[in-house]
């Protein structure tokens, strides 16, 4: 069983797919409305927490806001997987 | 000249096409069943102002003539779980001598915010690298649907040119942008991703 990445570690994992510091993606900040994300970083970072393994499931992607509403559910599919 | 792509070379050094099915959509061939609906989302509100036919309404059968004029390569996208048709993707007006052509994206307005549906561009220009002897492709956007596209600029795409107050929309006039997609640019980024999005999905990561 694993254990799943820590939410820096996931952080991490995002920012270096979207080719920006770690300090640059508050975890509770909002994607679109606080940090300006536009479609090619929200798909970026769509592919990168699928790259772990996870597959979000298109009806939630709209309530994604923020970065920990990811990590959030990369931890919940975890869990129920292992 | 490197012309790899995702989907150029297999990993046993043979060749192969480039795929056209990712996660979540695929792309296919435009058949005469999707005029009716290529014409609606040509028309749709929310896109005819910054495609072809920049809000007027041609008759259908004007429309498609003018689909397929100076046309190289169209496909419909199509979500694969439910078959749903969710765009349309051109590549038109190519100039072979020089290597380039240009690109035409539309995606259901109402799939925008998440980003998902990229996956069937990135799908696209790998086909068009892979297929065709490109060395750079052009696509040209208005200056508020550029807003949505700004992060990849330098990484994705080079902005070879700006238009200013080009075309009058909603009121008033807005500057055109000249996106310029290279051949080198897509094999640095461009294929490294198209490999994840067609190849099956990892088991859960995380630490052991």
């Amino acid at each position: 069983m694993s254990t799943p990445l820590s939410i820096d570690e996931f952080r991490a994992h995002a920012a270096a797919a979207l080719g920006i510091d770690p300090a640059e993606l508050p975890v509770d900040a909002d994607l679109r409305a606080d940090l300006g994300f536009d479609s090619i970083q929200m798909f970026l970072l769509l592919v990168a927490a699928e790259d772990l393994g996870v597959t979000f499931p298109e009806a939630l992607l709209p309530q994604l806001r923020t970065l920990a509403d990811a990590h959030h559910y990369y931890v919940q599919h975890l869990a129920h997987r292992t | 000249m490197d012309r790899a792509g995702a989907g150029a070379v297999d990993a046993h050094g043979g060749t192969r096409s480039a795929p056209l099915v990712g996660r979540r959509v695929r792309l296919r061939p435009v058949q005469p069943s999707d005029y009716e609906y290529l014409y609606a989302l040509a028309t749709d509100d929310e896109v005819s102002h910054r495609w072809r036919f920049r809000g007027t309404t041609p008759s259908p059968d004007a429309f498609v003539q003018l689909l397929w004029q100076h046309s190289v390569v169209q496909f419909v996208v199509e979500h694969k779980e439910s078959g749903r048709r969710i765009g349309h993707l051109s590549a038109f007006n190519a100039d072979d001598r020089n290597g380039w052509c240009h690109i035409g994206v539309v995606i259901d307005p109402a799939l925008s915010r998440t980003g998902w549906a990229l996956e069937s561009i990135a799908l696209f220009l790998n086909h068009l690298f892979v297929t065709f002897g490109f060395r750079k492709l052009y696509g040209e956007v208005l200056e508020p649907a550029f807003a949505d596209l700004a992060s990849g600029a330098g990484r994705w795409f080079r902005v070879e040119g700006r238009l200013e107050r080009h075309e009058f929309f909603a009121g008033r006039y807005w500057d055109l942008v000249v996106l310029a997609l290279y051949r080198e640019d897509w094999e640095r980024e461009g294929v490294p991703l198209v490999e994840k999005l067609t190849n099956p999905p990892k088991p859960p990561i995380g630490r052991p």
